[in-house]
């Protein structure tokens, strides 16, 4: 044969056609892969970002009561006479105007302050403040014999001889809280005895590939956000009307605003919940994103975010009846298996309505 | 030139059937690897197309009403005789309660238009009116029991403007929403039930309209709730014998659905899962009861769904998208979403189900109040 033989070019060809194939194939194979992720990645930033909704309803509901210094606080409108709280607990609601009530714990332009807004960049603590460990909660020993039940016959209860402790406790119930003051259960992680600034502190050093994954922003509205004058655009109901009787006796007074009222951002992506890159310098983050506006830009537009409108309230949830249940289908043949029935008791309020935004609110 | 020796043809042969054989493999596995590839990033693309349907639904409670077009907003008035379905219960006679609910031709929808007042959106807990003491009082004569005049505290008319308030409110709740708007527009821990009033014995009972409902005629002791509340939406019969106890004792918007007892929300026609017929007219009226077999007919019917889901290629995974808004005992207002796929080529089916935060009633109603949407007038 000599070099120029046509045979050699034809396997040559084929070989060649037969690899272009194949890399046809697996071009196709991770086009599809590459869009498959690009969806999936779409889920898993959509979801996350629904989840910080749920992180900052938590907020709301807790932020009500809690978190204001060392007392308590009444309400994001104060429940003893609708101001616009928070108002310390021991402290007077009805000092200066309900408005900007005396003994409010914001100052005008800061949060909490209607009109302003907050950011919380999301991340697991490695040990939250006043940790204690995982595990089942006050395990009841039950000796030999002694059925699982409430209102058990107290002797059989000293029998078991759970903790020498010849108390008066009746159901299990009270055996429940014995337990507690014997062995400390659930057992903190930081013992409270030795280090309690530590134990109540915490450490909220990120978790490791916890942090940049999602965040939410909190807008207070003001009265004028909800007044119904249609400015911003879902500003459609006056939330601030009713008129009633003060604690002095006076009637037809208008009630203080509603302040209740929270615009609520939720975001999945890195940028930490900043809005734009002035935000970012104001906070003097800059160097969290390589002090490079176009690397935030590019982050930001990476991200999913959602808006969400929620009203707080001071009623602390779903009241259940009391009433008789009976455990079976007909109502007279069965027996009765609780006398009271309460459910969702939240110490924090609760939220009266959820509404989702379809455009971006001029505040957030 | 030389040729072949045979061992040679032989050992080359071998090799080049080697050589295709593999060859082939590699192509085979790598056609296959595709093929399959394909038919997952099918179904995962259905998956995701459901997902963010459902999720569009839990926002924007579009199978129900259709912001922009007048033909998709069933459930923006009130139900009268004219056209809509009678409902059909199976507690409407027998003992003790005999009552014919087809005298009841007014109900509201949960998208129809409300007058409430100023207070009610800015609802001041530390103002006596939005107390609510129906827990405490009961009527004049329940079941043979003196018990204490609810009158004393306040009904519709009566002369003191706080024993007036919180009937008002719920009337016009229940008449212009509906059982399950009624329930959502409830402050939380107000007791379900109001008391109409009447200008003395044996005159009508009148809602806060004025006009004149039947309240008490054939059940005397109800004075405290309108016939329609008590005895068809809150299914009365069902739990007066449950619970034996008087009904205005407390049961709040939870603890009404004790004993099995459901309430929904229902998608307007088109728009229910799997082409069933529409049930909004239904569950605006009446709560649902387990026990008189009416959850499984009426569960298809509930499910929204998108009717251009299944609008796929022949061949490609086919999705499902459920979603439902139902309260119960152990939780009010919640939605489910369940999005799944059935992919013919392999028979696999795929299920997935959560509980998203969604839009509440109210927020919906607001939104169909944007200007973009079609400003249209409803929480007044």
């Amino acid at each position: 044969m000599t070099s120029t033989d046509p045979r050699r070019g034809a396997l040559l060809i084929i070989v060649t056609g037969m690899a272009a194939l194949l890399l046809s194939l697996a071009m196709a194979f991770l086009s599809t892969m590459r869009s498959d992720g690009d969806r999936t990645r779409w889920v898993a930033r959509d979801t996350q970002a629904r989840m910080m909704l749920n992180a900052a309803i938590c907020y709301v509901l807790e932020s009500s009561r809690l978190g204001w210094g060392d007392q308590e606080t009444q309400g994001w409108n104060d429940l003893r006479n609708h101001a616009v709280g928070p108002i310390p607990i021991d402290r007077d609601p009805g000092v200066g105007d309900p408005r900007q009530p005396t003994h409010r714990v914001w100052t005008v332009g800061q949060w909490p302050a209607p009109g302003t807004s907050m950011r919380a960049a999301m991340a697991v603590w490695e040990r939250s403040p006043s940790a204690v460990r995982p595990g089942p909660r006050n395990p009841i020993l039950v000796g030999p014999g002694l059925p699982l039940q409430d209102d058990a016959d107290e002797r059989r209860i000293l029998v078991a001889g759970l903790h020498g402790d010849s108390g008066s406790y009746r159901s299990l119930s009270d055996v429940w809280r014995i337990a507690s003051y014997d062995r400390p259960d659930p057992a903190a992680v930081v013992d409270p005895r030795t280090d309690p600034a530590d134990f109540r502190s915490g450490d909220g050093r990120p978790r490791l590939g916890t942090s940049n994954l999602a965040w939410f922003r909190m807008y207070r509205e003001s009265a004028a956000d909800h007044d119904g004058d249609r400015s911003p655009y879902y500003d459609v109901l006056d939330l601030n009307g009713g008129r009633g009787t003060a604690a002095d006796g006076t009637t037809g007074v208008a009630y203080p605003p509603n302040a209740s009222v929270f615009l609520i951002t939720c975001g999945a992506g890195a940028s930490q919940g900043f809005r734009d890159w002035a935000d970012v310098v104001a906070a003097g983050a800059t160097a969290s994103f390589l002090d490079d506006p176009s690397y935030f830009s590019d982050i930001r537009s990476e991200e999913s975010v959602l808006w969400y409108r929620i009203e707080w309230s001071a009623q602390t949830g779903d009241y259940g009846p009391k009433g008789r249940r009976q455990n079976q289908g007909w109502p007279y043949g069965g027996d009765e298996i609780w006398d009271q029935f309460f459910t969702m008791p939240s110490q924090g309020g609760s939220i009266r309505w959820v509404q989702r935004l379809d455009q971006e609110p001029p505040q957030w | 030139m030389r040729g072949f020796t045979l061992v040679e043809l032989l050992v080359s042969l071998a090799l080049g059937l080697i050589i295709a054989l593999t060859a082939w493999a590699g192509f085979r596995v790598a056609a296959k690897t595709l093929g399959v590839a394909q038919n997952l990033s099918r179904e995962n693309r259905v998956l995701v197309e459901g997902y963010g349907q459902a999720m569009t639904e839990c926002d924007f409670w579009y199978a129900e009403d259709d912001p922009f077009d007048a033909a998709g907003q069933p459930q923006r008035q009130r139900i009268d005789d004219a056209g809509n379905p009678a409902i059909a219960s199976p507690g409407t006679t027998g003992w003790p309660f005999f009552f014919d609910v087809s005298e009841e031709t007014t109900f509201g929808q949960p998208f129809a238009p409300v007058d409430l007042s100023d207070e009610f959106w800015n609802l001041n807990v530390s103002d006596p009116r939005t107390w609510s003491r129906q827990g405490c009082y009961k009527a004049p004569n329940f079941n043979g029991w003196l018990t204490g005049s609810y009158a004393q505290v306040g009904c519709i008319g009566h002369p003191d403007p706080e024993g007036e308030w919180m009937h008002v409110e719920q009337d016009r709740m229940y008449s212009n929403l509906g059982w399950n708007g009624y329930l959502d527009y409830l402050p939380n821990p107000w007791i379900i039930g109001y008391y109409l009033g009447r200008e003395g014995p044996g005159a009508p009972t009148t809602d806060s309209e004025g006009s004149p409902v039947r309240g008490s005629g054939d059940f005397a002791e109800m004075y405290t709730f309108p016939r329609p509340l008590w005895l068809i939406s809150m299914n009365g019969f069902e739990i007066y014998p449950s619970s034996g106890l008087s009904p205005e004792t407390a049961l709040g918007r939870m603890g009404v659905h004790l004993y099995g007892i459901t309430t929904c929300f229902a998608p307007r026609t088109g728009w229910v899962a799997d082409g069933a017929a529409p049930a909004y007219v239904r569950v605006s009226q009446r709560s649902i009861v387990n026990r008189w077999s009416e959850w499984a007919p009426l569960e298809p019917r509930l499910h929204a769904s998108l009717p251009h889901l299944s609008l796929t290629q022949d061949g490609w995974p086919q999705a499902k998208v459920k979603v439902i808004r139902r309260s119960g005992v152990h939780g009010f207002g919640r939605v489910e979403a369940l999005v799944g796929v059935a992919n013919p080529t392999t028979g696999a089916v795929r299920e997935f189900s959560f509980t998203p935060i969604d839009t509440s009633l109210r927020g919906a109603r607001q939104q169909r109040q944007w200007a973009h949407w079609g400003a249209a007038s409803m929480d007044r």
